[in-house]
């Protein structure tokens, strides 16, 4: 297992490399007019020549890339171009905000589909078909309709979540809860839909074995059945779905954050490669190849666990 | 801020999304005593250092620092760092009697030499290097600073009014702390501790500062929030003492907790028609065609119909709330049937088509200019533009005009130099005219001074370098504990608001 | 979307023929397909029903309301009109689709065709990329392309779409991989007909279903990513796009909302309409049994008007006219058990003998109550030591099962939960009446009294980690635990090794004897019927044609068929005179 595990890291090194040096290239060959955009239009082209001097932006494009490569070894991913803010200090501090949100999110996400996914797979009928119409109907509505009509009610006319910001959760449980509920209930009712469907496809199939016949045979209650047994043999592949899941959320919750003013990791990804600003880019990009190698290494371990043949694989 | 973000005015911003944030530390606390303001900024300061202010709502840079001068809510210049000013004869050397008694957040004291140093610095920062374009040399000369230019120029004192005229302490001016966190010697002190960049920024007073006075609020909150939904949603479920409102929303904030009104002029929102000596598109070096293109706009039915609220009519580059501008220049300023007799003249009767490029900064206006333009048998073709590479398109020459929008300083000088300036003047023509008059404007003794800016005011009218079509303004909402007062520009840090009295 | 999640979203698919026409008779699927058709047809009806372009403004008509003349849906904030850009955003939204989607199916297919089918090397090469594809953080390149592309949504779903096609990437190449394992063995003996052309025309056929599902799922992932892309405000300003106007219609929420309510809601029909679409062809392939297997069946039912038939009340089990039926697609039923009644004795072993098809099993299976939740079960008696089972609801069958009777399966190890080690799968039936440590202990004891040589390890091992023959003793365990009155053994040797089946014959005849358990023996074999059973009963086309003690129906059985199906039985001292069959020859 061990061996199975280092062998998965090594290949997913060989990932970080090849990603962000692609990732440089395209930004850099991008060309977008950083300067420029940071002077502002009034700005002579003389001020324009200075500040790029400055920023190291009239270099060739590999020596840039070894210089961020070098620095980032050593830990220090740079300033933004925008902000002037050290890249590793601005990703730590965006990074438990979207974090916060998209934990939650999922966890929500976990338990709605759980019941409903087995409700739906033990059930059946009728409701099974009202389900799927619901989960299909959360699924396209587009978060953004949904985010905004949550900030309406609960924030403006009820008053008891806040509209925007977050607080951490070091500063008060209370509140950092209270600041990341709404848009975790938002991703979580909009992912529904698959994960929901996958727990119903897995455990009916489950519950389709030889096994579960087997077990009711011994008089063991259905409830025993469905949710020690079939669901847990049902979990592998949904562990695999629950993965990605977690990785998109991850990556489309900028347009929650857009909503809910959180100063969270989504927008910042996409400022900064709007804006052109490398260094944040980078480190954005360093940050999400490695988030997919952590995951997919976690859920080597976790359907280990699930699965106990894979563990000799 | 006063500052009105509005969904489209993007002359002065980076990019119509910037970067994004809201709150960490500070938290959520509700403004029971008004000793706190909380107000909010589209864009995140980019860099604190003297000479890198890179635009946009610089409420907390002129905050932490001390400018030369002060601007008041009328438009005037007043005292701040220096006490006095005068200007030689021919008005190439200005000299500054330095207040006493200053001090910087460190310790160190603002003396002429610290003032000297600073100006001296700014002069090769890339933020505002051109702003002193014309400044030869900044001496210290005993309580007296003495700076020499090169040609009499009228932009350079109320840029000093301004982020130009910022003054940091000598030994901070280089170091790499100053980008993060300054050493000024302005009414507040940002507190590191409560601050997170790019999210929040937390302000104390400064109680030694020279005019503590004059700044009534003990702490100083401002976020980062691009969106301007959420910032209405914010003032609304108490997160925030003001902000920028649209029109629309104006009926959610109700009168028993909210005071709403209308910001100062923002900014100018105009078709630079850049191309005078027909490049790109050859019509346009004709004056009569661009006299055409400039009489083919109804400004008041823009104004009264398109985003109500958000747009005033005006046909000159001044802002209507200055002295320059006069409302009496707006008569004939829409004349289509006159504009189709000056193309016909011109020998362009059928018409003819140009390509503009189009990017959220023009998005609002697109549909209005089109029909417009039409309407004179000039056909527009839009071309997207990724918001990142507008100004640089512009700047390669590729449109021979294009819509644009102009912050407003709040100084009439500063605003003719700025708004010819960069992108705006593309093709990087210079016409003497031009240069007489502006050099006219610097010459002139105070009182001459305006009309010489009404000769640069009737030069535009008649070259039609520039058609505007709306100052753009917008409408705010700031909680019944505060008073705000609308000052237009970008240099009066947090001295429109004050608590509410009673 | 990786292969995995795809997969998981098609779930096992059958090759069906006439699918299509099943989907037709699903209300969801003909709902979603009507719904999808009539969006096509306004967008392409556009140039017809649009009243103005979709970029055009009137200021005159800012904000107008809906239903003013000439203007369906109102006007925007810009005075465009919101009906004519409705249907330009269908038609930007459905080629969004195409390209999305088509790009990513494509792509998809040819590169799992290649890598599947030239070689290790390629396949390694090809596979890593597209790992390198599901790493990269899609939104990141997407808007950095965005530029290179010249903004147009066309070329930025063509590069969405490349994203979009890992997922059938990966289920074509294990497809391809499968097929042509199934086709080296045979390859020598080809001739003529390529590989290449084999394997294309099995991978293909094999799957257009779940391509097509797939293709639904992109279709609507790629709307989303346009819409949500142009909400960002990347993209032309004279493309008109959900996206755009959703955007538009924030701005001015307070002013007019439902000039929100048009964009969002038709977006969400469209994509919903696919996604739906999608599901129903799903279920559609996938194998019918499994919705109706999941849950444990209904009651018995009592067999209604007719004269009263009384069971043996002193048997262990009484079985009168005991019928099971099943609807059909076409609405008949089709009975598989008709009429059958039979008896067993306290401690008597019954054989009950047939060929496949003839309702044995299910016979057996009504009696334990785990037929299928569809089947309708009648019977005149069903009588277990006397009590009534018809009309017991599942906790009254759930106990009888747990208490009085219990189930020896055919397949060992598919009958075992490979998620818990053999032992807690056992001790869990007993947790009811016993302590954790009695349980186990009881288990372990039961472990070595079914000939397990090393109990305590066993008890720890998981089901992948011992024998079919072990597993199949772990089963026999696990049903004589809880000291059952009636046993009912389905088949239990014929899974096993030929040395095996006698080993466990021999438990079950000790077993039987020690325990004094009445049993059922669910069996084709002729041979243990001999060996273990008292009496034995013959069933064939689910009728019971002959029962009788054992040595009776060998010797000399009534009915034609019950002597047929002894006379086929092979011993050492008969010579079978019919002519040996034909082997063919397996192409």
């Amino acid at each position: 297992m061990v061996v199975f595990l280092a062998k998965r890291a090594g290949a997913g090194i060989v990932l970080v490399f090849v990603v962000t040096f692609l990732a440089f290239l395209l930004t850099y060959g991008a060309d977008i007019p950083v300067a420029r955009n940071i002077l502002g239009p009034s700005a002579a082209e003389s001020d324009v020549a200075l500040l790029e001097a400055r920023l190291g932006l009239d270099q060739p494009v590999l020596v840039q890339y070894w210089s961020w490569l070098t620095s980032a070894f050593g830990g220090d991913l740079g300033r933004s171009y925008f902000t002037s803010e050290p890249v590793s200090a601005a990703m730590a501090s965006r990074l438990p905000v979207t974090m916060s949100v998209v934990v939650v999110g999922c966890a929500l996400m976990l338990v709605i589909s759980c019941v409903l996914g087995v409700w739906s797979a033990v059930r059946g009928g009728w409701l099974d078909t009202v389900l799927q119409w619901v989960t299909t109907l959360t699924y396209v509505l587009p978060t953004i309709v949904l985010g905004i009509v949550m900030v309406f009610v609960f924030a403006i006319w009820l008053r008891v979540l806040p509209a925007i910001g977050y607080t951490s959760l070091t500063e008060s449980p209370g509140l950092w809860l209270a600041s990341v509920i709404l848009p975790a209930l938002v991703l979580a009712i909009h992912g529904v839909a698959g994960l929901a469907a996958q727990v119903r496809g897995s455990l009916v199939d489950e519950l389709g074995k030889e096994y579960v016949r087997t077990l009711r045979s011994r008089g063991l209650s259905e409830p025993s059945i469905v949710l020690k047994h079939a669901l847990r043999n049902a979990a592998s592949p949904a562990l695999t779905v629950f993965s990605i899941q977690f990785i998109t959320l991850f990556g489309s919750s900028l347009f929650i954050e857009k909503i809910f003013a959180l100063p969270g990791y989504g927008t910042y990804t996409y400022n900064s490669v709007v804006q052109g600003d490398l260094p944040a880019m980078m480190g954005v990009t360093l940050f999400s190849v490695l988030l997919v190698v952590v995951i997919n290494l976690l859920v080597d371990i976790a359907n280990g666990w699930v699965n106990p043949k894979a563990r000799v694989a | 801020m006063h500052h009105v973000r509005t969904f489209g005015t993007a002359a002065i911003l980076v990019v119509a999304v910037a970067t994004a944030s809201g709150c960490s530390g500070g938290g959520n606390t509700p403004a029971t005593a008004p000793d706190r303001l909380r107000i909010s900024v589209t864009t995140t300061p980019n860099s604190f250092q003297v000479g890198a202010w890179s635009g946009g709502d610089a409420v907390t840079y002129l905050s932490m620092y001390d400018t030369i001068f002060l601007r008041n809510a009328n438009g005037e210049l007043e005292p701040s760092i220096a006490e006095e000013w005068s200007y030689s004869e021919d008005n190439t050397q200005l000299t500054l009697d330095i207040r006493p008694d200053m001090e910087f957040s460190d310790g160190s004291p603002v003396d002429a030499a610290a003032v000297a140093a600073s100006l001296e610095f700014a002069r090769s920062g890339p933020a505002t290097a051109s702003n002193l374009d014309n400044v030869t040399s900044v001496e210290a000369d005993g309580e007296q600073v003495v700076i020499d230019l090169s040609q009499p120029d009228a932009s350079l004192v109320p840029a000093l009014a301004g982020v130009v005229g910022v003054v940091g302490a000598p030994d901070s001016l280089e170091s790499e702390d100053a980008v993060l966190n300054p050493v000024g010697s302005g009414a507040y002190v940002l507190d590191t501790a409560a601050t997170t960049a790019g999210s929040v920024y937390v302000m104390q007073k400064n109680e030694d500062h020279w005019n503590a006075d004059s700044y009534p609020f003990d702490t100083v909150e401002v976020r980062i929030i691009p969106d301007p939904a959420a910032v209405q949603n914010a003032i609304l479920s108490g997160q925030l003492d003001f902000g920028a409102i649209t029109a629309d929303a104006e009926t959610q904030f109700s009168p028993s907790q909210f005071s709403t009104g209308t910001f100062a002029p923002v900014a100018l929102g105009a078709l630079w028609i850049a191309d005078r000596e027909g490049t790109v598109v050859p019509q346009l070096a004709d004056e009569r065609v661009r006299q055409a293109i400039a009489l083919a706009f109804d400004r008041e039915q823009i104004a009264t119909n398109l985003d109500p609220g958000r747009n005033n009519a005006t046909n000159q580059i001044f802002n209507p709330d200055g002295d320059t501008w006069d409302e009496g220049l707006l008569d004939g300023s829409y004349d289509p049937d006159r504009a189709r007799e000056l193309l016909e003249e011109a020998g362009y009767g059928d018409g003819f088509a140009l390509t503009m490029p189009s990017s959220v900064i023009t998005t609002a206006y697109e549909s209005v200019i089109t029909s417009s333009l039409a309407d004179i048998a000039i056909t527009v073709n839009w071309e997207t533009v990724p918001v990142q590479n507008y100004y640089a398109q512009i700047l390669a020459k590729n449109y021979g005009m294009f819509f644009g929008q102009y912050g407003f300083t709040g100084f009439d000088p500063q605003d003719v130099k700025r708004m010819t300036s960069g992108i705006f003047n593309p093709f990087q023509l210079s016409e003497p005219q031009f240069q007489q008059l502006t050099t006219a404007v610097g010459a002139a003794s105070p009182d001459d001074q305006s009309d010489a800016l009404g000769d640069v005011n009737q030069f535009f009218l008649q070259q039609n370098w520039i058609a505007p079509i709306t100052a753009v303004t917008g409408k705010y909402a700031v909680s019944n504990d505060f008073k705000y007062t609308p000052q237009t520009g970008t240099a009066n840090g947090v001295r429109p608001f004050a608590p509410a009295e009673g | 979307m990786s292969g995995d999640q795809l997969q998981s979203q098609i779930g096992p698919v059958r090759r069906r023929r006439g699918s299509f026409r099943r989907l037709l008779r699903k209300p969801v699927g003909v709902g979603a397909l009507v719904v999808l058709l009539a969006l096509v047809a306004l967008g392409l009806l556009e140039p017809v029903l649009a009243a103005r372009s979709p970029v055009a403004s009137d200021l005159a008509y800012t904000n107008t309301p809906v239903g003013t003349s000439g203007w369906l849906l109102g006007g925007d904030q810009f005075g465009r009109d919101i009906w004519s850009r409705i249907l330009g955003s269908i038609n930007v939204s459905l080629i969004s689709a195409l390209i999305g989607a088509g790009v990513g199916m494509i792509v998809g297919t040819v590169c799992g065709l290649i890598a599947g089918y030239v070689g290790r090397r390629t396949d390694a090469i090809t596979s890593w990329v597209f790992n390198l594809l599901i790493a990269f953080p899609a939104l990141v390149l997407v808007i950095v392309l965005y530029p290179v592309v010249g903004g147009t949504y066309q070329g930025m779903m063509a590069i969405f779409g490349i994203f979009l096609s890992t997922g059938i990437f990966r289920l074509v190449r294990n497809m391809v991989i499968i097929v042509r394992n199934e086709l080296y063995v045979d390859a020598a003996r080809v001739s003529g007909l390529s590989d290449l052309r084999i394997v294309g025309r099995h991978v293909l056929f094999a799957v257009r279903g779940p391509i097509i599902i797939a293709s639904a799922f992109l279709a609507s992932s790629a709307i989303g990513v346009q819409a949500g892309l142009a909400f960002l405000g990347l993209g032309s300003t004279q493309v008109p796009s959900f996206g755009a106007m959703i955007n538009d219609a924030f701005l001015n929420l307070y002013r007019d909302p439902l000039q929100l309510v048009w964009p969002a809601g038709f977006l969400a029909v469209l994509a919903g309409a696919l996604v739906l679409l999608g599901n129903a062809y799903r279920d559609v392939l996938a194998a019918p049994q499994t919705v109706a297997r999941r849950q444990p069946a209904k009651a018995v039912r009592s067999t209604p008007n007719t004269a009263p038939v009384v069971g043996d009340h002193d048997a262990l089990l009484s079985v009168r006219d005991l019928r099971v039926a099943y609807p059909m697609v076409d609405g008949s039923r089709r009975e598989v058990v008709r009429g059958v009644s039979f008896d067993i004795r306290p401690g008597e072993i019954l054989g009950l003998v047939g060929e496949s098809g003839s309702g044995k099993s299910q016979t057996a299976f009504s009696v334990l109550g785990l037929l299928p939740r569809d089947a309708e079960v009648s019977a005149a008696a069903l009588l277990l030591q006397g009590r009534s089972l018809t009309g017991l609801d599942r906790n009254g069958m759930r106990a009888v099962r747990r208490d009085l009777v219990s189930y020896i399966p055919q397949e060992p190890m598919a009958n075992l939960d490979p998620a818990f080690t053999v032992g807690s799968q056992l001790v869990e039936g007993l947790r009811g009446r016993f302590s954790k440590q009695d349980a186990v202990t009881a288990v372990k004891r039961i472990l070595a009294r079914v000939g397990i040589p090393e109990p305590d390890r066993t008890f720890d091992s998981y089901p992948y980690q011992i024998s079919g023959g072990m597993a199949q003793r772990v089963l026999i365990a696990g049903a004589v635990l809880a000291t059952p009155k009636l046993l009912i053994a389905d088949e239990p040797t014929t899974a096993l090794d030929v040395t095996v089946q006698a080993e466990i014959l021999d438990l079950l005849r000790d077993l039987q004897t020690e325990y004094g358990m009445g049993v059922l023996l669910v069996t084709h074999n002729f041979g243990v019927v001999a060996d273990l059973c008292d009496r034995v009963a013959v069933m064939r086309d689910g009728e019971l044609v002959e029962q009788g003690d054992v040595a009776q129906i060998f010797r000399d059985a009534e009915h034609p068929y019950t002597r047929e199906l002894v006379g086929s039985i092979l011993d050492e001292d008969t010579v079978r005179d019919d002519v040996p069959a034909q082997v063919e020859e397996h192409r």
